[in-house]
């Protein structure tokens, strides 16, 4: 999943400013499992608008949709009826529906609600993890299930550094040096031979490197 | 004299318009019994009945002071004690994180609290709620009040 953090209050209110109403728009996926931009974090955020309006003196109207995927067209189409009535739009989904609803209303402001994070998972309730960078050529298979990219400070290939100390990372000591990890992992899985391998020199064209990336199937097309 | 101020200056006669939240298996019970005893309660109280106070969303307290109440109180079975195993200690935290949300805009943390209670302590809940009372006297009308 995509996690994201909502964002700081006051920048939320100084976006919308000048509108008298506006659309609040949450996620149903992602962001609601992370209870980051999902229906009842825009219901919050509405409420916290609409408070801070009124503690100035003045009025704000708002209207709250949330839908089941802000990153597909079918999905953000919804929201018509309501955009139409608003000055504009704050998408509480991660930065890929944000950009969804902004070029599907290229007439209204579309303001992020959120801070996209990262890709990860709920570690245990109220806590998520970073878990993948989206590299475009994965290496689980040789790394015992573990990153060494989203979870590696140092993203090494043929870790660990000398900083990893008691399984900590020396960048933060919080963290567990992943590389530690793999080890243990590859160990209990019997693979340790798989440590032994050399990762060449790594091409980084198939990651955020070689410009914004493209995903065609003509077999799925119409 | 702006219309907060004037309220405030009379916090004689300011009755604080207080929504408390209480769970059917205690504070509600203790509430009835309370009744039946003829305690007395604090004036300006409006009890809503809910069946764990775990089911009490955010967005519940954020509206309640929307619509006009200067203080929110969740009024939950003791820890360890809630039908649900943890309803009431998600309140406990939901009323930490309210207390932020009215950080943000400026507005008084305690307007938002939360007490424990059994069914059989209507005395206690008698003092949770006049305590309640008073905190919210102490900091005056709701500055959204004020502004409806
Ligand atoms: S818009 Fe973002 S948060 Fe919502 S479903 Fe798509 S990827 Fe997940
Ligand atoms: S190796 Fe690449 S694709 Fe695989 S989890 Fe890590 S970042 Fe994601």
């Amino acid at each position: 999943m995509i996690t994201a953090v909502r964002k700081p209050l006051n920048e939320i209110i100084e976006m919308v400013a000048p509108c008298e109403k506006i659309l609040v728009t949450g996620c149903g996926t992602c962001v609601t499992i992370d209870y980051s931009g999902g229906a009842k974090e825009a219901a919050i955020l509405a409420s916290q608008l609409r408070i801070a309006r009124r503690l100035g003196g003045k009025k704000l109207e708002t209207l709250e949709q949330t839908v089941e995927r802000q990153c597909e067209w079918e999905f953000v189409k919804e929201f018509t009826d309501h955009a139409a009535e608003c000055q504009a739009i704050i998408s509480m989904a991660c930065g890929a529906g944000i950009q969804t609803v902004a070029a599907a209303f290229p007439d209204k402001p579309v303001f992020p609600g959120v801070n996209t994070r990262f890709i990860g998972m709920p570690q245990k309730q109220g806590v998520w993890e970073e878990r993948c960078i989206c590299c475009g050529n994965c290496v689980l298979h040789l790394t015992g299930g573990l990153c060494p990219f989203a979870r590696c400070a140092k993203t090494l290939l043929n870790g660990p550094c000398e900083g990893s100390q008691d399984g900590k990372c020396e960048v933060n000591r919080e963290l567990d040096c992943v590389w530690q990890q793999i080890y243990d992992s590859l160990k209990e899985r019997g693979r340790l031979a798989d440590l032994q391998k050399i990762f060449p020199l790594r091409d980084w064209s198939t990651g955020e490197d070689g410009g914004y990336r493209i995903t065609v199937r003509e077999d799925m097309m119409l | 004299m702006s219309d907060q101020e004037s309220l405030g200056k009379e916090s004689d006669d300011f009755c604080p318009r207080i929504v408390a939240f209480c769970c059917q298996r205690s504070a509600y019970r203790a509430a009835d019994l309370a009744g039946e005893m003829h305690l007395g309660f604090p004036e300006g109280l409006d009890i809503i009945q809910v069946p764990c106070t775990g089911r009490v969303d955010l967005v519940y307290l954020l509206r309640s002071l929307e619509e006009g109440a200067d203080g929110v109180l969740i009024l939950a079975c003791f820890e360890d004690n809630c039908k649900y195993i943890s309803g009431n200690i998600r309140a406990r935290r939901r009323v930490e994180y309210a207390r932020k949300l009215l950080k943000e805009l400026g507005l008084e943390e305690k307007r938002v609290a939360i007490g424990n209670l059994a069914s059989n302590t209507p005395h206690r809940f008698v003092e949770l709620t006049q305590a309640m009372r008073e905190e919210i006297k102490k900091l005056g009308p709701s500055p959204l009040r004020a502004k409806q």
